[in-house]
């Protein structure tokens, strides 16, 4: 499985397209991917993946993959509403407008990563990389966090002073 | 009747589009509850105060008994009996809506005082019993607290369970070449307070700010 250009060693001085910012922003020419977290998964099968993908650019794009060597297998879900009953379900992609941003998280859109290669705690990171029908790849590092945090973890700054 | 007459529609959410979510679930909640005869909170009403959906009629607690997760028989009444009972329908596979409920929960009563702590009961019933063994149970509620009681039956049974406290049952997903399969059940938690009458009802996106303030108030109502 192809993994990232970007090691361990990268820093937001690195030259490398790659290497995220100072802020935990990755990114790929207007493809722009930020707050990665994986959820400390509480059994060692499968664990769930989040992320905000921003489109800066002026022509629409979609997410059609994420990889991996964490996880054998990885899935695309979201949650939909049914008669009173949530359900996830594997998409093809995800949509991502010009000049928009999709929030992936708990209850929406979230990354599944089946057949976990290695158990995942909490401090631990993994690389990921997702692809677009465009080409473009941003490659990510996704730091594990537990269930409990990501409430915090994931609150968009849009959210900030609106209560 | 505060209780009867009242319905606070709060949205909390976890992001923006979250929140977008969050609020389109709720406009089906706040119209499946008007359907069930639910009004719209006035402003100045004291139930406005709570966090979580007040609703209006009040749900009794159901008799039964499931096994819990060290294969004893746990009759729900007697053993809730008097106790502020979050009671929660999902199953360990789930890596999204359970976990962050149960870990929401588990975070502030980790942080709550002795005397809410002790009052509050929380009830995992799993959805999954095929895959879901005790153990996994255990291992599983463990991560979030150790006090959360595990609860297993047959799908049927609990699926009646959960029809007679106002949610809806519990449906099995296509089976995967794999042999895998999600689970879809309802994302709300059903709160009890101490007359055992269900008054609230969680919806997913209640943030852990959410359940602080109002476990407090579970533990200290009495609905007077």
């Amino acid at each position: 499985m192809a993994l990232l250009v970007c090691g361990l060693g990268c820093s937001a001085e690195s030259s490398n397209g790659d290497a995220p910012a100072a802020d935990g922003t990755f990114s790929s020419g207007l493809l722009k991917v930020s707050t990665v977290y994986v959820a400390e998964p509480v059994t060692d099968e499968r664990a769930a993946m989040y992320f905000t993908i921003s489109n800066v650019g002026d022509r629409g794009d979609e997410l059609v993959a994420v990889r991996t060597a964490a996880a054998g297998r990885v899935e695309i879900h979201q949650n939909v509403e049914e008669d009173g009953r949530m359900m996830m379900e594997a998409v093809s992609g995800v949509r991502v407008p010009s000049r928009w941003t999709i929030h992936f998280a708990p209850g929406s859109y979230h990354v599944m990563l089946l057949e976990l290669q290695d158990s995942l705690r909490t401090g631990d990171s993994i690389y990921a990389s997702l692809q677009f029908e465009s080409g473009d790849m941003v490659s990510v590092v996704a730091e594990v966090r537990p269930y409990a945090d990501l409430e915090e973890l994931l609150a968009s700054e849009d959210d900030e002073g609106d209560s | 009747m505060r209780a009867s007459d009242t319905f606070h529609a709060r949205a909390p959410r976890l992001s923006a589009r979250s929140r977008s979510v969050f609020n389109e679930s709720n406009l089906i909640l706040v119209s499946l509850l008007l359907a069930a005869g639910c009004s719209r909170a006035p402003a100045t009403d004291p139930g406005a105060e709570y966090r979580g959906f007040l609703l209006v009629e009040a749900r009794p607690k159901v008799d039964f008994v499931l096994m819990d997760t060290e294969g004893q028989p746990f009759d729900f009444r007697e053993r809730t009996d008097g106790y502020v009972t979050l009671v929660f329908f999902g199953y360990t596979y789930c890596p999204d809506i359970c976990p962050v409920h149960m870990a929401n929960i588990g975070a502030v009563l980790k942080e709550a005082s002795p005397d809410v702590r002790g009052r509050v009961k929380v009830v995992f019933v799993t959805t999954d019993p095929e895959r879901d063994t005790p153990e996994q149970i255990r291992t599983w509620l463990d991560n979030f607290d150790p006090s959360f009681i595990g609860l297993r039956g047959d799908m049927e049974k609990v699926n009646e369970i959960q029809v007679a406290l106002g949610l809806p049952p519990a449906v099995k997903g296509e089976v995967e070449e794999d042999g895998s399969y999600l689970v879809g059940h309802s994302a709300y938690v059903l709160a009890f307070t101490s007359d055992n009458l269900a008054h609230l009802l969680y919806a997913f996106g209640t943030r852990q700010v959410d359940w602080a303030s109002d476990l407090p108030k579970l533990v200290a109502e009495n609905w007077e």
